[in-house]
Order: C-alpha cells, then structure tokens, then sequence
C-alpha cells in the first residue's frame, strides 16, 4: 500500500490536483457531469485543443513559442475543403495535402528562428498572419461546405463504444510520449532547451533539430485542422483563430515550463483535460458562458502558482552567494 | 533622442511605400482617401501606444483589447444617460486599475507577463461579455461621438487626439526622468536595480499607463462607431504588436521611439487601403501584412544593436538574472 | 621518462592592451597531476583556454602526444581528448546523470530508433564506479549537490575518452570531506594514464594530490617544480615576487571620522562574523582569493542580499539597507565586478549611463531639461576624461576603459558618500588605470572613503591605506599600509 502510494504521489501535480478537485465539484454541483456521455462530450470538445497542443508542447520545451498554430489550422482546413469541392480530389489526398501545407509553414518558422536567429515571437507570428491571408484568400472569405463528408468519421466515428478522436488522440500522445521519453532526439529536445551550450557541446546537431521541431508544431497544427474540419464540417478561416493562445495555455497550464527543458506531452494533456473539464463542467452547472472566459483565467493563474510553487515575492532579497 | 540612422532608413522607407502606392494605386491620392488612411493610422497607433510602452521594458501587454472592451462597455453605460465626463472618467479608471492589477502581479509577485497578461486577457474579457451579455449599448449624445466623429479643419479628430497623446508620451519617455528609467530597466532591469533605481515601481506604473491607454483607445473607438460591445479589441494585441514592430519598437525592450508607431499605424493602414482600392479583396491584407512583419523585423535583426548574441525569448519574468553560476 | 602528453611550447595570447601569456611553456606526462598557481590575472585561464578550444594562440605551438594540433574549437579540443571542468555546471539539470553523461552517443536499440536505457544505466555506473562513486544514474542532475555534479562531468568526459582532464578551481565549493572524495577520484584517474591538469589557490593542496607545480606571474612562468623539491614560503614568493616599480597617485589624507562600521556580519553560507570599520580620508583595500566573499560582503552592504546577523552602521547611525534603492539613498554607490552586464546600460548612450543613477537627485521634478542634462554628462566626460566621439554613442561601442570611467562617471553623479569598488581596473589598460587611480585618490581627498576588493597585489599594496584580507567568508588579516606586503597577504589569504 505505501508503495502504491510514494507511486502515485509525484504524479499528483498541482494542475491534477485541480483538475481532480473540479470534477469532484462539478459532479456534485450537476447531475449529469459524471455520466459516460458527458465524459464522450468532453474527449470530443478537447481533441483537437490536445493535437494541437502537442505540437506547441515541443516549441515550449525549446523555450520556443509557436503563435501561427490557429491560422495554420485554418489555412489547413480551407485546403483541404477546397481540394475535396473545386479540385475535387479524394479526401484522403486532400487531407494529406493539407497537413504538408501546415508542415511546410512550421518549417518555414523554424529556418527563420534558428538559421536567421529571429526571437521566435517574429516569425510565428508573421505566419500567423501569412496563414490567415492565404486561408482567407483561399476561401474568398466565404464558409466551404458541400464537400464529401467522408473525413467526418474521425471526429463523430464510434469504435468499440468509445468516440474516434479519442483513439487518434491516445495514439498519437503514445507516440509523442516515447518519442520524448525513450528515443535519443528526445532527450536531445529537452537537452537543447536545458542547457543549449551543453548540447551543442555534445555533438547535437541544435539549429537543425530546432527547425524539424518547429516543423513538427505546423504538422501537429495540420493534423488538428483535419479534425477540426471533420467536426464543423464546414471550413471558415476564422474558425480556428484563438487556438493559438488556448495551446499555450494549455501546455504551461500541464506544468510546462516556458523556459524549456522540463514538461512534456503527459503534461500538456493534463493541462488540456482541465481546461476543457473546466469549460464543460461550468456549462453543466449553468454558469454564464461569458462567465466562463472569467474561470478559465483565473483558472490558468492558479494552475501556474501551484505548478511553480512560486511565491517568491515574499522573499525580495535573493541568498548570498559565494563571491 | 536624436534620430538614429535607422529610424531615417524607416521614414525612407515608409515614404518610399506612399510614394509607390501614390503612383500605382488608383484613387489613393484623393483628398478623402488620404483621410481616411491617416484617421485609420492612427487610430492603429492609439492602440499600439500601451503594449509599445510594455514592450519598452521587455514585457508584453496582452490584455489591452479586453480592457479597453471592458472599460469603453462600463463607460457607455453611464455616458447613454448623459453623463459623458462622468463616463470617460469611469472608463480610464477602470482601464489604469487592471493595468495597475498586472503591473503588481508581474512586479511584484513575479508572475511571468506571459501568463499574468494572458489570463488578464480571459477574465476581463468574460466580465465584459457577461456584463453586456452580448448586447450592445448604442446612442450617445453628440458630446461623445465627437471624440470619434468630428473634425479640426481638414484633419479627423482620432488623428488629433492620436497625435496628442502620441506627441505627449514622446515627451514623457524622452523628456521626463519616469521615460528615461523605463528605457533603462528595458535595456538592462538588472543594472538598473544595481543602480539603485526604483524598477519595480516603474514596472508597476508602464503596465498601468497600458491599461490606461487601452482604455482611451477604446473610448475613441466606440465614440465614432457609435456603440460599444463586449467583442471589442480582439485583434487589437497582435495588430498593437504588429504596428510597434513595424514602428521600432524590440521586444528586446530598451529600443524605439514611440514615434515609429505613426510609421507603423501608416503602412498598416497603407496596406489595408491598397488592397480595397486595388479591388483585392479584404482577405488579402493579413498575408501583406505577415509578410511585411517579417521583413521589417529581419531587416532590423541584420541592423541591430544588441549584436550577435539573440536574447533568448523573453516570455518568462523581467528579472533575468538567474541564481547560481561562477 | 615518458613521452609527455601535451606540451604547450613559447605560447603567447594578447587581448587589446593587456597581454595575458607570454611566451609560457607548460607540459604534461601522462598520469601526472600537474598543478597550476598564480594570482588572478596570472594567465593560469588564459592557458587552459587556449588548450580547451576557447581562444587560438597568437605565438607558439601545442603538441599532443608529440604532433602539432591547431585547436580551433571546443568541440575539436573534446575531439582531441581534451576535457575541462569549469565551475560552471555544462550539464542539463533536468535530465538525469545518465542521460547526461552519455548526451549525443547514447546506446541504442531497436535498430537505433529507441534508447536503450538500460545499457546507459549500466554505462554510467561503471563509469562512476571507476571513478569511486556510486551515484544513482536515474537521479536527476539537479538534485544532486555540486561535488556529484563534479563528479558526472568527470564521468562524462571518460566516456569521451578524455586523456587530459582539466580542472579549474575544483575545491572551492568543497568541504573537506568532498575534497578528499575529489582527490581519490582524481588518483583513480591518474591510474588510468589520463593526465591533469589542476587549477587551485589553495597552497596546502598541492602537497596532497600535485606530482609537479608551476608557477606564472603577469603572464610569465616563472617556474615549474617537482612538489616534493618545494616549499610553501618559496612558491608564494614565486607568485608575487615582482618588483613593485608601478607609482601610484596617493595622497595620504588624515584619517577622519568613521564613515562605515560593519560588526559582526553574518549570511548563511557566504560570510561569518565579518567586522571592518572604513574611515573618511582612506582607501580601504579588501584582498582575498576568489571565494573568500569580497563581493558577498559588497553586495550585503548595498543591499542586494539579506544578512543573516550583525550591524552596519553608515556614520554613526544604524543602517537598515534592504535593496539597492535604500542604499543608494544613504549615499553609498557601487561598482560591480560585471560592468557590462550590471553596471552599464550596453544599448544606451553615454549621457544616459552617467545621468541614470542620479536621475532623481539632478532631476527632481520629473522633467529633464536637454541643456541640463548635456551639462550633467559633459561634466564628468570632461572631468573624468572620457574618450568618446559624443555624448550619444552608445555605451558599448565604448573601450573597457572608457566605460569603467562611465561607470564611476555615473556613480560620482549620485554625490554618493561612499564608495564600494569591485575589480575598478580588472581588465583595463595602463593609461586608464592610472587615471582611474588618481581620480580614486581625489575622491578621497574630498572626503569620500572608498572600500576596494581587487585582486591585483600592486594595486592593493599602492593605493590601500588599510587591507583586509578575507578568506572563506571570514575576515582573517588587518594590515596598515605601512606593515603590509605581498606576501603577508598572500599567506593570509592562503591560510598558510
């Protein structure tokens, strides 16, 4: 028993302990909260928020920051739409052309970051703009329906019982999660965001590793814009504008950290599963959906204190040091 | 502050672009076209004022649109009832105590201005929202819309107003000893602590004139629509940024005259106004506009003052000194 | 006699105004624990710079195991088998100790896609365990203490296949019984054939693990000796036995009332029951090796760091400095031993730099007259002679020189009542540093005291008119001017 418990207790981080706390509140405070439908409800509304924070999890652990992720969703749900409508082209092509697009923007931003040595704020966020113009352009500004539906099945599909997004999701975090954890780029991810000197040191090869990282955020942004696209069954580029902030939030929410080399995937769907617990549960109780926005940050705040534990203010004079 | 070398290369530059689109663009060089860009510049400007000041001191003010919807939605209540003055009052007040609210939190507590500024952005939004609960509050008296709507001679009001508060904070950074500190814990916080300047103080006070600039902006800007709503500001962080990169201003911190936020506010508003009248569509002006940050932005980076060394992203706190080392 | 492993033949490296090594010849044979001495400032990381890929020789060769090698890089110095132990930590606190030690040649499996753990953990325990340790190789870096931390990049440098390890300064943050741990390690890896090369002031060490010593001074080697054939005395009299021929402005002022008076001061793990008084009309030199809390003394007296216990008294009255804006109001200014990084503002210009820290007193209603301010900065560019094509040139485009004169330019500014300087001349040219000297020596004229740390022996001797000297946050030597030497403070700060 006491071994089950030193197990358990390190993965009791703050964000969990909240997330834990909120649903036990929410079920008490409504009655269909902790029902298998809602649980199904909520996997469906956070899957595409996880995918594509996934991807900005990689950034972060550089110490890197993704901002076009939104707009790359949007420009790869508006290529896509209109391939499967006007170019009539299989979905399947479609989608794989879609995800190439976001892929190819993401690698964009990492040349410019790492050959150019721009402070990644710039070129994401010039793409965000770039990927916005095009999608809208793309789109003429209008909403793209009509096309075949059938990418629908990843997101409304049922398999086993269990929503499809859900299946895609594990997947693709057991990947990520042994990428990370057991592979040698890995380690190197969190080496060159630990100590960038170190790992240059040690052979990695850090300006291109960078680029394919940042290259790897677009392609997770694309794989998001399908799902995305299967779930709205329409393709609008305005849609998705705001996922961007909402991966950041979820990513430094999970634990984390912003100056990079210490987090993960586990952690960001952590991070994801409370904010959408949060959202999903203040519906059910009734709460004002504006009112909502207003948890949400106070929600984030109090999930950043207790995973940095950080309440250094009170200390103003920093320790001596050996001079 | 005398006028660096690559402030000139801007100023060439920018009228380079007016010229081009002088010559190329059908109808922008009539009399009412010309208005519009420059009532449009600065409005831009305006709103890029408060995060340009943040960006001053290496921070980032990300809450500006939700103030400013926040502030602007209380203040129209009370000015519909007539009480304009009143209102304006209420809206900067509230707009300088959520500024106020982030600069103690990021100064004092040490919240990274990511974070605190981030999730400024959510709750003021949601209180905006759930306050109106989506309505819009419209029909003010003639004594209000005039902030928006009138004109001094030839020149629109938001430009005179733009051009005051503009020319009023290039005194204040340049000319007043609260302008050259904050410069100072922009260029380096640390030396300036060492060097017995009161930076926390000065933080403090930057992020609260941010919110009280968001909350002016917002005030100009619901004068001439003429009705206020919780959904105003969105865009107004990344377009703020934008301008002030455009105009000069690093996210380095220590860098930029606040002047260069006219230049930014005008190829800004240039590039909207080419693509309408070219008969581009709309859609078109964000991947102009991308595309001209990078450039502005690299051609900066290849000029720059810091030198070789890039300062590492600065999402996390003003403090940079980290502990341990040599 | 073996063939030696390295040597270093007539090296010569120059920075602009100073020049740091000339003409130095240094070799090692393998399993030897070679061990380097000098001041700061001598040229000993200067040297190992030059062997671990950070700087190229202006003059002279380096040979390994008798071939020329031209190390151009730090990677190509690891390359050639060369590793050096800096004080800052080169590992990845996150990760753990395998990880770290086996970074960018970990063991793979899976046909190379998926590390092998396993074969890692099993890696790294032999490696510490034939270094003598035992540590976890799951632990993660940053939990472990700093001699563990030591002790992984040993580690990481044998898996490198390190034949020359380099260890600068290894003891400083050691206690005793971690010393020895280092030690033991160190003749485990001298039982290998790997040659070190080890970097330390401490004197009594020597003895215990060097099999030769050698000496520089000023950037000449002065001598290299068995261990065995030599004295404690004698290696110290190697080390500062110059002739002092530097004149120094000084002119001796009365002493005066006293201006600071610091009893019984005391910051966990820094410094331990510090007393000094400082009186109007003197420099007070503070000498000590690097370590000894000169500049943890400083920074508590400024403000930045919290004392623990004891007083500070700033002309008669109990002072209570909890920040550097307190401190700076009751007058006291300081120069840091980091200028570019905390005492200048690098991107802003000269006029700035001098006027900022003063802004309130020369400034105080907000506004700032352009005439003033140009008169401000003209002023003390004037008085202080700084070289500078205008007032609005940036500050870095400044010489060393001419922005440690900024420096104090800005603190004169400030009126400040006493002076604190850290290393006021490290790293600056002749001309300039007597300028400095004799600005320091008006200052005090004037009535304004000034306590200055410096780790250069004439300096401290020619301009001090009282020395401390600290050693491991303790204050352990007290000399008037007139009783002091070289080698008295030396063998204080030593401990001999």
């Amino acid at each position: 028993m006491a071994r089950l418990v030193s197990r358990i207790t390190p993965l009791l981080s703050g964000p969990v302990v909240i997330t834990l706390v909120m649903i036990a509140l929410f079920s008490l405070l409504s009655e269909g909260f902790f029902s298998p439908s809602n649980a199904v409800n909520i996997i469906r509304q956070a899957s595409v928020l996880a995918l594509v924070s996934f991807g900005q999890t990689f950034v972060i652990l550089l110490a890197g920051i993704d901002l076009s992720v939104g707009a790359v969703m949007g420009l790869t749900s508006c290529v896509t739409a209109q391939l499967m409508l006007a170019g009539h082209v299989h979905p399947a092509v479609a989608a794989l052309f879609g995800i190439a697009t976001a892929a190819v923007c993401g690698l964009l931003n990492g040349m410019v970051h790492s050959f150019l040595g721009l402070n990644p704020f710039v070129p994401t966020f010039g793409m965000w703009g770039m990927a916005l113009g095009a999608a809208l352009i793309i789109t003429e500004e209008r909403v793209i329906t009509g096309f075949p539906s059938s990418l629908r099945f990843l997101h409304d599909g049922e398999f086993l019982g269990l929503p499809a997004p859900l299946f895609l999701v594990a997947a693709v975090f057991l990947l990520l999660h042994l990428f990370l954890r057991a592979t040698p780029a890995g380690v190197a991810t969190y080496a060159i965001g630990g100590n960038e000197a170190a790992a240059r040191l040690s052979g990695i090869r850090v300006r291109l590793h960078k680029t394919a990282i940042y290259a790897f955020s677009g392609f997770m942004a694309g794989i998001a814009g399908i799902l995305f696209l299967a779930r709205s069954n329409a393709a609008q580029a305005i849609d998705t504008i705001g996922y961007e902030f909402d991966s950041i939030a979820a990513v430094v929410v999970g634990g984390t950290s912003l100056m990079g080399g210490k987090g993960g995937v586990a952690q960001t769907l952590v991070g994801v599963a409370l904010i959408a617990t949060l959202r999903n549960g203040l519906n059910m109780v009734g709460v004002n959906l504006y009112l909502q926005l207003v948890f949400i940050g106070l929600g984030l705040i109090l999930a950043y204190v207790s995973e940095s534990r950080s309440l250094l203010p009170f200390l103003r004079l920093r320790r001596a040091k050996e001079a | 502050m005398t006028l660096s070398s690559r402030a000139l290369y801007r100023v060439a530059a920018v009228t380079a672009i007016l010229a081009a689109a002088w010559i190329f663009v059908p109808r922008f060089g009539t009399e009412s076209n010309l208005i519009n860009l420059l009532r449009q510049a600065f409005l831009l400007a305006l709103v890029a004022t408060g995060v340009s000041l943040t960006m001053l001191v290496a921070g980032l003010d990300l809450s500006i649109g939700a103030v400013a919807a926040l502030s602007s939605c209380l203040a129209a209540t009370v000015i519909v009832q007539g009480h304009v003055a009143l209102g304006v009052l209420v809206g900067l007040a509230v707009g300088a105590l959520g500024g106020l609210l982030n600069g103690v939190m990021i100064a004092k507590l040490k919240l990274p201005f990511f974070i605190m500024t981030f999730s400024m952005m959510f709750i003021v939004r949601g209180l905006a929202l759930t306050y109106t609960q989506g309505t819009s509050i419209h029909g003010f008296p003639q004594s209000f819309t005039w902030l928006g709507k009138s004109f001094v001679g030839p020149v629109p009001m938001p430009v005179v107003l733009g051009g005051a508060v503009l020319g009023l904070l290039y005194l204040v950074l340049t000319k007043t000893t609260f302008g050259r500190i904050t410069y100072a814990v922009g260029a380096n916080a640390e030396a300036a602590r060492f060097s017995g300047l009161a930076a926390d103080r000065n933080l403090i006070r930057v992020y609260a004139l941010s919110g009280l600039l968001a909350s002016l902006s917002g005030l100009i800007y619901i004068a001439r629509l003429n009705a206020a709503d919780a959904d105003l500001g969105m865009m107004w962080p990344l377009e703020g940024i934008a301008v002030a990169v455009i105009g000069g201003i690093a996210f380095s911190g220590g860098e930029g005259n606040i002047l260069g936020l006219i230049l930014g506010g005008i190829v800004m508003a240039v590039v909207g106004n080419c693509v309408n009248l070219l008969g581009l569509p709309a859609r078109f002006q964000d991947f102009f506009i991308g595309f001209v940050i990078i450039l502005v932005v690299l051609v900066d980076h290849l000029t720059q003052k810091r030198g070789k060394v890039a300062k590492s992203l600065a999402v996390h706190s003003h403090s940079v000194a980290k502990e341990g080392g040599p | 006699m073996a063939e030696p492993l390295l040597k270093m033949e007539g090296v010569s490296k120059s920075f602009p105004g100073v020049t740091a090594l000339s003409r130095v010849d240094f070799d090692l044979l393998p399993g030897e624990v070679h061990v380097l001495i000098g001041e700061n400032g001598a040229g000993k990381s200067t040297l190992i710079k030059m062997l671990s890929g950070v700087y190229p020789c202006d003059e002279g060769r380096i040979l390994l195991d008798g071939r020329q090698v031209a190390i151009g890089s730090v990677r190509a110095a690891q390359e050639l088998g060369v590793a050096t132990i800096y004080q800052e930590m080169n590992l990845i606190p996150e990760l753990t100790v395998a990880q770290n030690i086996l970074l960018g040649r970990e063991p793979r499996k899976a046909r190379g896609l998926l590390l092998d753990a396993g074969a890692a953990r099993r890696q790294s325990a032999e490696l510490l365990a034939s270094l003598g340790q035992h540590i976890d190789p799951d632990a993660q870096v940053k939990a472990l203490s700093v001699p563990q931390q030591q002790m992984v990049e040993v580690a990481k440098a044998l898996s490198m296949a390190a034949r020359i390890v380099v260890f600068d300064e290894p003891t400083d943050t050691l206690a005793e019984k971690e010393t020895e741990a280092l030690f033991r390690m160190i003749r485990l890896l001298k039982a290998k054939g790997i040659g070190i090369i080890y970097i330390s002031h401490r004197l009594e060490e020597i003895q215990k693990i060097g099999d030769r010593v050698t000496v520089l001074r000023d950037g000449h080697l002065i001598g290299t000796l068995p261990v065995a054939e030599v004295r404690l005395d004698e290696l110290i009299r190697m080390m500062v036995g110059r002739e002092i021929t530097d004149q120094f402005p000084r002119h001796r002022q009365p002493r005066g009332e006293v201006a600071l008076e610091v009893k019984h001061l005391s910051v966990r793990g820094a410094l331990h029951d510090v007393s000094l008084t400082v009186h109007r009309g003197e420099i007070v030199g503070l000498s000590g090796l690097v370590g000894s809390g000169r500049t943890a003394l400083a920074r508590v007296l400024f403000g930045v760091d919290r004392r623990d216990a004891g007083e500070i008294r700033l002309f008669g009255t109990p002072a209570a400095i909890d920040s550097p804006l307190a401190a700076s109001k009751l007058g006291l200014a300081f120069l840091t031993e980091d200028r570019k990084a905390l005492g200048l503002f690098q991107i802003l210009p000269v006029s700035d730099n001098i006027i900022l820290a003063a802004i309130q007193r020369l400034f105080p209603h907000l506004w700032i007259d352009a005439r003033g301010e140009r008169a401000a900065a003209q002023e003390y560019v004037a008085r202080l002679r700084i070289q500078t094509p205008s007032l609005s040139q940036l500050v870095q485009f400044l010489s060393g020189g001419n922005q440690q004169k900024v420096v104090l330019a800005k603190w004169l500014a400030t009126h400040a009542k006493l002076f604190i300087l850290d290393e006021p001349t490290r790293g600056i040219d002749v001309g300039a540093k007597l300028e400095i000297h004799r600005l320091m020596d008006e200052l005090v004229a004037q009535g304004t005291p000034i306590v200055m740390i410096s780790s250069e022996m004439p300096e401290i001797l020619g301009m001090s008119d009282r020395i401390y000297v600290m050693r491991e946050g303790r204050m352990v030597g007290e000399f008037a001017h007139h009783e002091a030497s070289q080698e008295r403070i030396l063998t204080c700060a030593v401990g001999g």
